[in-house]
């Protein structure tokens, strides 16, 4: 066994020389973001900071989760890069300013490898090794379970940013406590999306859906409801299975059911989606309800015949506010090589809001802060990058644990991206 | 004088057992030689270690006066020692055709290989009527005739035969015994090992006797024909 | 009933995923015939190779000189590998030992694309746009064109293996190792040309995915699977079994969805290849 153990030390010096490789690369990209992130200002948001602190600096530690394996990868990497820029806006402002202490913002970032095992361990190792008072991140519902049996034990709130679970037993109620959703969920901005349609598609009636196969039910419903109300139909729904890479299959269906519209529900996958749609030649209207980045469409469905009529309710990036701009010249100065990806505006918005509810209360007590965030019911006690927002969900969900906050619209035409606005959510 | 073929010696390990003792033997150029022996007395492994399938721990092996022990198969093959072995070592799902084209997978001389095929097929007419045949749908007798006749057309200068007449009807044990002495009629030196005593006696012009490992009796073949020992231990008398 | 469109776009969708398996599983079985190792990162081959030709394409070369270029580059790195990770070494279980090691090159692969390659999707250009009329029935051209591809990187294979010394040789060793050593055929270069041909054909698969497709670090574990439950069905060492096999799972991966729904699609090819080895255990075309 003697070339066994040879061929095995061969394997871990190949390992050690990879990890070399990466340790250096990152070497080389702290150091790049430490010089280039230095001139940029502090003028993401408008987080009320104390350049001179009176009382004590102190350290708030934020655990953060997000699954970094799996089709959730790109926006899970968005997120924690959204999250690290917000620690960075407070650490160039001095701290920010929490009851008579200033804080510095020390977001500890886990990978949940996208699945409720490795959830639990992230959980566990933030709550019990690093004593956070505060857990926020995850998209999977089971993830969110996971982490949430974890942290409500231990007085730990947790601001989950799953955005597919309004009214399921994972989202937010009164029944559970220290458990806040700071992520809006897609189905609410399908109104918008409806009226949008009906002001500049006033002939397109037939609507044909795709969902993923992740308990989008209640979603859907309230599509089909709202849809109805405008004197629209949906003539075919098509469930495709979760960690679908090849969505012709889904498509030849819906495609074949002659729709005038499609509505690809909140899928970070609504870009492939597209490109099925149109490779069946439906040339309809496409609409995208998810948090994908309209420039998405454009970097990878690229052929401009296909990029016309599509509708998405992510950020536009050619369009930013000052708000996001200034995260986007952060991000690109942080990471060069990456192109900007608009989840992290989102991402940015939950310790942010966590932050303000904590300098609303002037405490960092979880449950104080939850008490406080609950109270925040008026457009506008809340700052998102997105512009006002509250805490609702008390009519939908029976306690207004549920951020809300204007949705952007985008249409994509010939490969070009039309700017509609941010929109206020309405109630249906 | 240098010996054609001579093997000083040789100890061959299996997981820690030595199987060959200290075996010496050699061959003279145009001879039949045969290593008959019970099961498992280790001529297979011999065998093994010329043809560089199998590391000897001690001992040398001399073909035309170079040292080839410790060689690989490859060049072992280029030298012109070429060995079918037990089981004949066959490409079951190919064509025999191809199995035969494989024999003379080292020859770089097409138009003498294409010639060799067919003088091959002629002196294999049953080959030829299955040429396109899978290997394993002919009957035992004519996968041994493909075998040594794979072999064959590798041009050897040392044939070293494993058991040809192993599962064999006595006809085609005796047909199986003709190729050979035609093989050895050409020039190629041949070196049998045999179970079947009585058959590897009757071709060979010297014989050695192999017991565990060890080389016990040498001598020429119709000699041993009448040994006592020979006799009683190997020819059932 | 479903319309006739839908069956052709089914159809036409099923035998171009089939072939993107037929490609993973001839590399799989050949490395698996004639080196007796399961290369359990093919998949990250597939993934690299899909990688490079981005990179490539990102550089004004076109997509067709990029996918050769690309699965010269993966041959190579083919070489490379069994030279230094899985040639076997006297008194070691090959393959074993090849599981334990391609398990780790699976992991150090997917890794160092992640950090390389970063996790965002990307896409190749279209290797052509707009869809083709099919007695009808409108289907993506892309898909006929990896179906063309598939089909003539296949037949090429097949003619080197049938036709040329070396091909004749390769088969040979995988039939019978030690018969072939007896033969002169130096297993090492089997060996090397297997890897060789194996991932020049699994970063062909990439591309061709890649771009009907999406391209990420991790899109290789799912062909993978595919490629081997392809020449699980159609039996190891036969390249019309693979066919026959990457077409079987195709299909159902194709019309399954469109005709049952979701869930019923992602457990029938599990059935089906349950089902095959339970009644003919050595695969559709399968010897012994």
């Amino acid at each position: 066994m003697m070339s066994g153990k040879k061929s095995v030390a061969l394997l871990c010096v190949f390992a050690l020389l990879v990890s070399l490789g990466v340790a250096v690369a990152a070497c080389g990209e702290g150091e790049e973001a430490a010089t280039t992130a230095a001139p940029t200002t502090a003028t993401t948001g408008g987080t009320e900071t104390t350049t001179a602190p009176v009382g004590e600096t102190k350290t708030l530690k934020i655990g953060g989760i997000m699954g970094l394996t799996g089709p959730l990868s790109i926006p899970s990497l968005a997120f924690m890069r959204g999250w690290e820029i917000y620690a960075d806006v407070v650490k160039e402002a001095g701290g920010v300013k929490i009851g008579n202490d200033t804080y510095m913002i020390e977001i500890i970032e886990e990978d949940s490898k996208g699945a409720a095992e490795g959830a639990t361990t992230a959980a566990s190792k933030l709550v019990n090794q690093d004593q956070v008072q505060f857990v926020m991140g995850a998209m999977l519902e089971t993830e969110v379970a996971a982490i949430y049996s974890v942290t409500q034990p231990a007085g730990v709130l947790y601001a989950t940013a799953n955005i597919n679970i309004p009214e399921h037993a994972s989202d937010v109620s009164p029944d559970k406590d220290l458990f806040v959703r700071l992520a809006v969920s897609p189905d609410e901005n399908q109104p918008l999306d409806l009226d949008y349609l009906r002001e500049n598609y006033p002939d397109a009636v037939k609507i044909g859906v795709s969902q993923p196969d992740i308990g989008y039910e209640g979603m859907f419903d309230r599509l089909k409801a709202s849809a109805e109300k405008r004197g629209m139909e949906v003539v075919h729904a098509e469930k495709w299975a979760w960690g679908t890479t090849d969505f012709i299959p889904t498509y030849t269906n819906i495609v074949a059911s002659k729709p005038d519209i499609i509505f690809a529900m909140n899928s970070g996958q609504a870009n492939d989606q597209l490109k099925a749609a149109r490779q069946l030649g439906f040339t309809g209207p496409f609409v995208s309800n998810s948090p994908l980045g309209a420039d998405v469409f454009l970097v990878t469905v690229q052929d401009p015949t296909m990029l016309t009529d599509v509708i998405c309710n992510s950020p536009d990036v050619t369009h930013p506010n000052d708000a996001m701009k200034a995260l986007m010249d952060r991000w690109t100065a942080k990471w060069p090589n990456d192109g900007f990806v608009s989840d992290a505006v989102h991402a940015y918005d939950i310790p942010w809001i966590l932050v303000q509810a904590m300098q609303k209360a002037g405490s960092t007590d979880p449950a104080v802060v939850l008490a406080t965030l609950e109270a925040m019911t008026n457009r506008g006690d809340l700052q998102t990058n997105e512009g006002p927002g509250y805490m609702g969900g008390q009519d939908r969900f029976g306690v207004n644990r549920v951020l809300y906050r204007p949705f952007p619209i985008t249409r994509i035409m010939n490969g070009e991206l039309e700017f509609a606005g941010f929109f206020d959510p309405i109630p249906e | 004088m240098q010996m054609f073929f001579e093997i000083k010696n040789l100890r061959v390990r299996y997981e820690g057992a030595e199987v060959v003792k200290g075996v010496s033997l050699h061959l003279e150029e145009g001879e039949i030689v045969t290593l008959i022996g019970s099961n498992g007395a280790g001529k297979t492994t011999i065998l093994r270690a010329v043809s560089g399938l199998k590391a000897p721990s001690a001992g040398e092996i001399w073909f035309e006066g170079t040292r080839v022990d410790g060689r690989n198969a490859q060049s072992i093959v280029k030298l012109g020692i070429v060995q079918v072995p037990q089981g004949r070592g066959l490409f079951p799902y190919m064509s025999v055709a191809e199995n035969l084209k494989l024999g003379a997978f080292l020859r770089k001389d097409r138009r003498a290989v294409q010639k060799d095929l067919a003088d091959v097929l002629v002196h294999f007419p049953r080959l030829k009527e299955r040429a396109r045949q899978q290997a394993s749908t002919l009957s035992g007798g004519e996968q041994q005739m493909l075998a040594i006749a794979a072999a064959v057309m590798c041009r050897p200068r040392l044939l070293l035969l494993d058991e040809p007449s192993m599962g064999l009807s006595p006809l085609m044990v005796s047909e199986i015994g003709k190729i050979v002495r035609e093989i050895n009629a050409t020039g190629t030196t041949v070196l049998l090992v045999e179970q079947n005593s009585r058959l590897a006696l009757k071709l060979a012009t010297r014989a050695y006797v192999l017991e565990t490992g060890n080389i016990v009796v040498e001598g020429a073949a119709d000699e041993l024909m009448h040994s006592e020992h020979v006799r009683k231990a190997y020819l059932g008398e | 009933m479903k319309s006739f469109d839908v069956w052709m776009q089914a159809i036409v969708n099923g035998i171009a995923l089939g072939w993107l398996y037929v490609l993973m599983a001839m590399g799989l079985t050949l490395m698996l015939s004639i080196m007796g190792i399961l290369q359990l990162a093919h998949g990250e081959i597939y993934m690299m190779g899909a990688f490079l030709v981005y990179y490539l394409t990102r550089r004004e070369i076109g997509i067709y000189p990029a996918i050769v270029v690309s699965m010269a580059a993966m041959a190579v790195l083919g070489v490379i590998l069994e030279r230094v990770l899985f040639r076997p070494r006297p008194g070691r279980d090959v393959a074993l030992t090849s599981i334990v090691i391609s398990t780790g090159l699976t992991l150090i692969l997917s890794s160092a694309a992640v950090v390389g390659f970063g996790l965002y999707t990307k896409s190749l250009p279209p290797l052509i746009s707009g869809s083709f009329d099919l007695f009808g029935a409108g289907v993506p051209k892309d898909r006929i064109l990896a179906i063309g591809f598939s089909v003539v990187a296949l037949i090429l294979l097949y003619t080197f293996l049938k036709r040329t010394r070396l091909g004749l040789a390769m088969v040979a060793s995988a039939q019978n190792r030690e018969g072939s050593f007896l033969k002169g055929i130096n297993p090492n270069h089997m060996s090397m040309a297997a890897m060789a041909i194996g991932c020049a054909l699994a970063a062909l698969a990439g591309a061709l995915a890649g771009s009907i497709l999406q391209l990420h670090p991790y899109m290789g574990s799912l062909p993978m699977i595919n490629g081997l439950v392809t020449i699980v069905l159609g039996g190891l060492g036969s390249i019309p079994g693979a066919v026959i096999g990457g077409m079987i799972l195709g299909l159902l991966n194709g019309i399954l969805p469109v005709m049952f729904g979701a869930a019923a699609a992602s457990v029938a090819p599990l059935v089906i290849v349950i089902l095959v080895l339970l009644f003919r255990p050595k695969g559709i075309l399968g010897h012994e």
